[in-house]
This record gives C-alpha cells, sequence and structure tokens, in this order.
C-alpha cells in the first residue's frame, strides 16, 4: 500500500517538473528554469554525500572537493577537445581515484577524524585551484581567454538553452534516485547502514568494514563528478569560489535538514535549501540575500530542535514475512 | 576432534596481563563455558578468538588453520561467530534486516549486480531474506521480523543477536553472558535455545555468570582467574575443586 502511495507521488512530482517548463518557457517566468537547473545539480550532490553520510555514517565536510575536482577535470578535457561523454567519464575516473586515495588512510579511522581530515582536503582542492596557474589559472578560473568549453551533443541535437539543460539534469536526477534507491536496497546497502549503526558488530558479523567503507565512499564521488562535469557544460566557466566550505557545509546541512540516510527527506531538503534562497532572492530583488543566513540558521535549530530525525525521515522496508511457515 | 585450540595464549595491556600462557581445546560439538570473577579476563579471551585484539604472543588455531593475526570479517567467515556482553544490534534496521547483514559473508552480490538488477542479484537477495527467516523462526522472532531491533524487548534483542550470529553459519558459536539481566523463564528459554543450536552440531563456548544455567548444559568448564587458567573439567569436578571455590569466595573458605 505504502509502496503504491510513494510511486504515485513519485509520478505526479516527475510529470509536474516535466510539463512545468512548457507553460514557462518565453514568459517572464522562464529563469526559473535556470534556477531548476542548479536546484538539480544540489540534488544531485546532496544524493551523493547521502551515501556517505547518511547510509555509511561516514561524516565528510569536504564532499564540494570532489565536486571541484570533477568540474575543473571535465573542464581541461572540454578545453582539450573531448566531447561531454568522454570528458565526463574521465573526470569520474580521476575524481573516484582521488577519493579512494584519500579514503584509503582516513577511513580505518573513526568519527571524528573523517570529519577533521575531509574538511582540511576541502580547503587544500581550494587552494590549489587557487594558485596551481599552469593548469587551473588560478582564480580567474578556466577557461582562459581563447579557449572554450563546448556544449553538450546528445547524436545530432546541441544543448543551448537553460530549458535544455533543466531536461537533462532532471533526467540525471531521476537516474540518480533510482541508482541511490537500487544501491540502498541490495546486499552492500545493507552492509553500508550496519556500518553505520554499529561497526564493531558490523565486522564481527562478517563484514569487511573497510572496504565497504570505500566504496561508499567512491560511490558517492561518482555522484559529484557527473555534477560537476553537467556544471561546466551548462555555465562554461568555472573558478574556485563555487566550491567554498560554505557550500560542503550546505549540502551537508540539506541531509540533515531532510533527513539522513532518506532519499526523499535528502531531495526536499535540497530543494529547501538551495532552492528557496536563490527564489527569494529574484523576488526581493537582493534586499533578503543579508538575512538569508540569518534564516537559515535559525531553520536548522528549529528543525533540529522539533524534527531532530529530519523532515522525512527514513524508514526501513518492511518485508512479507509468511508468518504461516513459522510454525 | 578438535575445533579450536589456543597453544599458550598472552595477552598484556601495558603492564597488565589479562591472559597468561591459556591452553584451551574445544571439541567439535561440544558445550564449553568459560568461567570466572569479574576480571579474569574472558571477554578478552573472546576478543582475541574473533580477531578483535590480537594476542601479545602464543597463536590460535581452529580446525588446524592458524586464525591470529586475521582481521575479524575474515575469520567470521571461517566459521566463528558471537554476541556481546553489552546487546550490539544495529537498533536501527529491522529484525529481519539484522539477520540478513549475517548473510553477508556468505553471499556474493556486489554494486554492479545491485544497480542492473540481474537475475542473480534477485536469486541471492531471495535466498538471504529465505535464510534469515528460518534462522528467526528458529529463535522464535519470526513474528518481529519487521519491527526495529532497538523495539525488541530485551530478551528478544539477546535471542535476535545469536540469530544474527546464527546465519554467518558458524561452526563456533561464542556467546557472551546471553542470560545477563534475564529472569529466570526468560533464562529458561534461553538454555533450550542453546542446546537446540547444539543439535545442529555447532559448538558453542559460553561465558556465563549465573550456575545454575552453567551447570546445567556444559559438557565441559574452563576457569579462569587474574588471566590465568586454575581449573577444567565437567561441571562436578568443578564445584568440588577447591582452587575455583577460592577464586570464587576468597581464602580460607571452610
Amino acid at each position: 500500500m505504502r509502496k503504491v502511495t510513494s510511486t504515485t507521488v513519485l509520478v505526479v512530482n516527475l510529470l509536474i517538473l516535466s510539463l512545468y517548463p512548457l507553460f514557462v518557457q518565453g514568459t517572464s517566468l522562464s529563469y526559473t528554469l535556470r534556477l531548476g537547473g542548479i536546484v538539480g545539480l544540489y540534488v544531485l550532490l546532496a544524493l551523493g554525500l547521502n551515501i556517505t553520510l547518511g547510509l555509511v555514517g561516514l561524516f565528510d565536510l569536504g564532499f564540494m572537493a570532489f565536486y571541484a575536482i570533477g568540474a575543473y577535470s571535465a573542464s581541461i578535457f572540454s578545453i582539450g577537445g573531448w566531447n561531454f561523454w568522454y570528458s565526463t567519464l574521465f573526470s569520474i575516473l580521476i575524481t573516484v581515484t582521488l577519493r579512494l586515495l584519500l579514503g584509503a588512510p582516513v577511513l580505518r579511522l573513526r568519527g571524528d577524524y573523517l570529519a577533521i581530515v575531509t574538511l582540511g582536503f576541502g580547503e587544500i582542492t581550494r587552494l590549489i585551484l587557487n594558485n596551481w596557474d599552469s593548469v587551473t589559472n588560478g582564480p580567474k578560473g578556466l577557461p582562459r581567454v581563447g579557449e572554450s568549453i563546448s556544449g553538450i551533443k546528445i547524436w545530432n541535437f546541441e544543448l543551448t538553452e537553460n530549458i535544455h539543460y533543466y531536461y537533462l539534469i532532471l533526467a540525471v536526477v531521476f537516474l540518480a534516485m533510482i541508482i541511490s534507491k537500487r544501491l540502498e536496497n541490495s546486499r552492500i546497502g545493507r552492509a553500508w547502514t550496519a556500518v553505520r549503526e554499529d561497526e564493531t558488530a558490523a565486522e564481527l558479523s562478517g563484514i569487511p568494514v573497510t572496504r565497504v567503507k570505500m566504496l561508499g565512499f567512491g560511490a558517492s564521488s561518482v555522484f559529484a563528478a557527473i555534477a560537476g562535469s553537467l556544471f561546466i557544460h551548462w555555465e562554461k566557466f568555472v573558478t574556485p569560489e563555487s566550491f567554498t566550505f560554505w557550500e560542503s557545509v550546505l549540502v551537508v546541512s540539506m541531509i540533515v535538514l531532510g533527513g539522513i540516510g532518506s532519499m526523499s527527506g535528502v531531495i526536499s531538503g535540497a530543494i529547501l535549501i538551495s532552492g528557496i534562497p536563490l527564489l527569494l532572492q529574484v523576488l526581493l530583488g537582493g534586499d533578503f540575500i543579508s538575512y538569508r543566513y540569518l534564516i537559515f540558521g535559525i531553520t536548522l535549530v528549529l528543525i533540529i530542535l522539533f524534527r531532530p530525525q529530519g523532515l522525512v525521515p527514513s524508514q526501513r522496508q518492511a518485508l512479507e514475512l509468511g508468518e504461516k511457515d513459522s510454525k | 576432534m578438535l575445533l579450536l585450540e589456543t597453544k599458550s595464549l598472552c595477552k598484556k595491556f601495558g603492564g597488565l596481563s589479562a591472559l597468561a600462557d591459556v591452553n584451551f581445546k574445544i571439541p567439535q560439538g561440544e558445550i564449553i563455558s568459560l568461567i570466572g570473577p569479574n576480571g579474569a579476563g574472558k571477554t578478552t579471551f573472546f576478543n582475541l578468538l574473533t580477531g578483535v585484539t590480537e594476542p601479545s604472543s602464543g597463536d590460535i588455531f581452529f580446525s588446524g588453520e592458524r586464525i591470529n593475526g586475521f582481521s575479524p570479517h575474515w575469520i567470521t567467515a571461517r566459521g566463528i561467530a558471537r554476541t556481546f556482553q553489552n546487546i550490539r544490534l544495529f537498533p536501527n534496521m529491522t529484525a529481519l534486516e539484522n539477520g540478513m547483514i549475517g548473510r553477508h559473508c556468505r553471499t556474493r552480490n556486489e554494486v554492479l549486480s545491485a544497480l542492473f538488477r540481474t537475475p542473480a542479484f534477485y536469486r541471492e537477495e531471495s535466498e538471504i531474506e529465505k535464510s534469515a527467516k528460518e534462522i528467526l523462526s528458529f529463535v522464535g522472532l519470526l513474528p518481529m521480523g519487521n519491527v526495529l531491533a532497538k523495539n525488541l524487548p530485551y530478551g528478544d534483542q539477546r535471542k535476535l543477536e545469536i540469530a544474527r550470529a546464527l546465519l554467518t553459519e558458524p561452526r563456533l558459536l561464542l556467546l557472551d553472558e546471553p542470560t545477563a539481566g534475564m529472569n529466570p523463564s526468560e533464562s529458561e528459554e534461553l538454555i533450550l535455545l542453546i542446546e537446540k543450536i547444539r543439535q545442529q552440531g555447532i559448538s558453542i563456548l559460553l561465558i556465563e555468570h549465573q550456575m545454575r544455567v552453567v551447570m546445567g548444559i556444559s559438557d565441559h568448564i574452563i576457569v579462569l582467574d587474574h588471566g590465568i587458567k586454575i581449573a577444567e573439567g565437567d561441571p562436578h569436578q568443578i564445584q568440588t575443586n577447591p582452587d575455583v571455590i577460592e577464586a570464587y569466595l576468597g581464602g580460607h573458605h571452610a
């Protein structure tokens, strides 16, 4: 019964989101398509971080570093003349490799150490992007004058308008949801949850904890790399300023606010935290921007106080028990 | 046939000798109890057997194979499973899922088969679910299958821990004070369960403080005191052993 309702909700939401552009395209509201795309990228990032933070329970404060690595490597490949597909594929490879190199030494540690190391890694990444002029062009960002990042071409259709990217990102988010769900409801997903719940008990129940953590750590960075590549192919420009510590905190907040480990919670969190300020900023003509962080902070505190499990808390799947066989 | 053997096993924590020169044998199919006053080194012994800590010196052999120095999950896959003195379930997973975790080391689906939902994926998932249900019904918890572990009554949590351990298909099951905090009728139920497990051909090593339980089900008892094995024998021999009486009641007794 439950399953039917949640599928219905999903289908209705998808229908609304895919029909929406047809109504606003060409009207004064068409800027919301761009906002929708940006929110979509945040949803993608939040779904990725949800694997490490929500399912495996690893406190990762530097997730944006991998978004940055994905975005920058994709830009470099794209400037070098590769198309969207190849540059995305290779940026995924680079991002995952770096992620695992970071994970190998720190995932043996527990809890707080990981938070500190990932926080540090996030800052280091930003500093490197800012200073490694020969590769990243420093604070001026990529591409340099005279270079360019190509757009996305699917078969013979070149994506040029915001509405194209809106649909592409919507499709990728939908795919990411399916992937998240399938990973969560599998042997590996259960092992991730067990590690989150009690690492020692998991290890002693036969789960290779370090390996399973590495899997989760790696999987989440795939989402970040894809989001990064989509971002630069759409924006066609990237600077280190898009990847501050604040952005990492935002993504963590989306997960905490929505409900740790719950996919619909995380998506709602991402939409609320990234979408509402964007929308209000436009509506209030910039005045609101100075109150944005204040309101944001108060909301977080209120939610933690009154709904510590998040807006849409995660729920375990109930299985058919077949009571008749029990006797 | 010997299932488990330790050879002059020692464990030191700094200057403290938690276990000294312990030689220990578990034959196949027996229930062995490990008793001793608090701080005697019983749980340390469990931790050494399951790979949680490494021995300072000495060796552990499990069906002829040296297992010290390997990681706990490897040892679990070899066939040693355990429960904990303070219950350690996965509190926010259902009872059934807790059991399914036990199947991890006996199954092999990886990320790709989960993503593409291959026929092998479904086959293995239903196999995992089926065996988890079987064992849950074996310990009498099937009706509680969809209840979160943290919401189960205390006695059921103990049983669920045993079920999870059984699902790893152990040949040796280590139970760390399984009746701690239970009332007499709950302990009685648990004793029956332990007997039932032994009938499946699984050897059991038990840490236990309730002498009624120990004397009732043990084939063999080993007594530790201050990290040293001070006695072993059948329940009757242990009850009359002067060293054991001294360790429990202090010197100059009667």
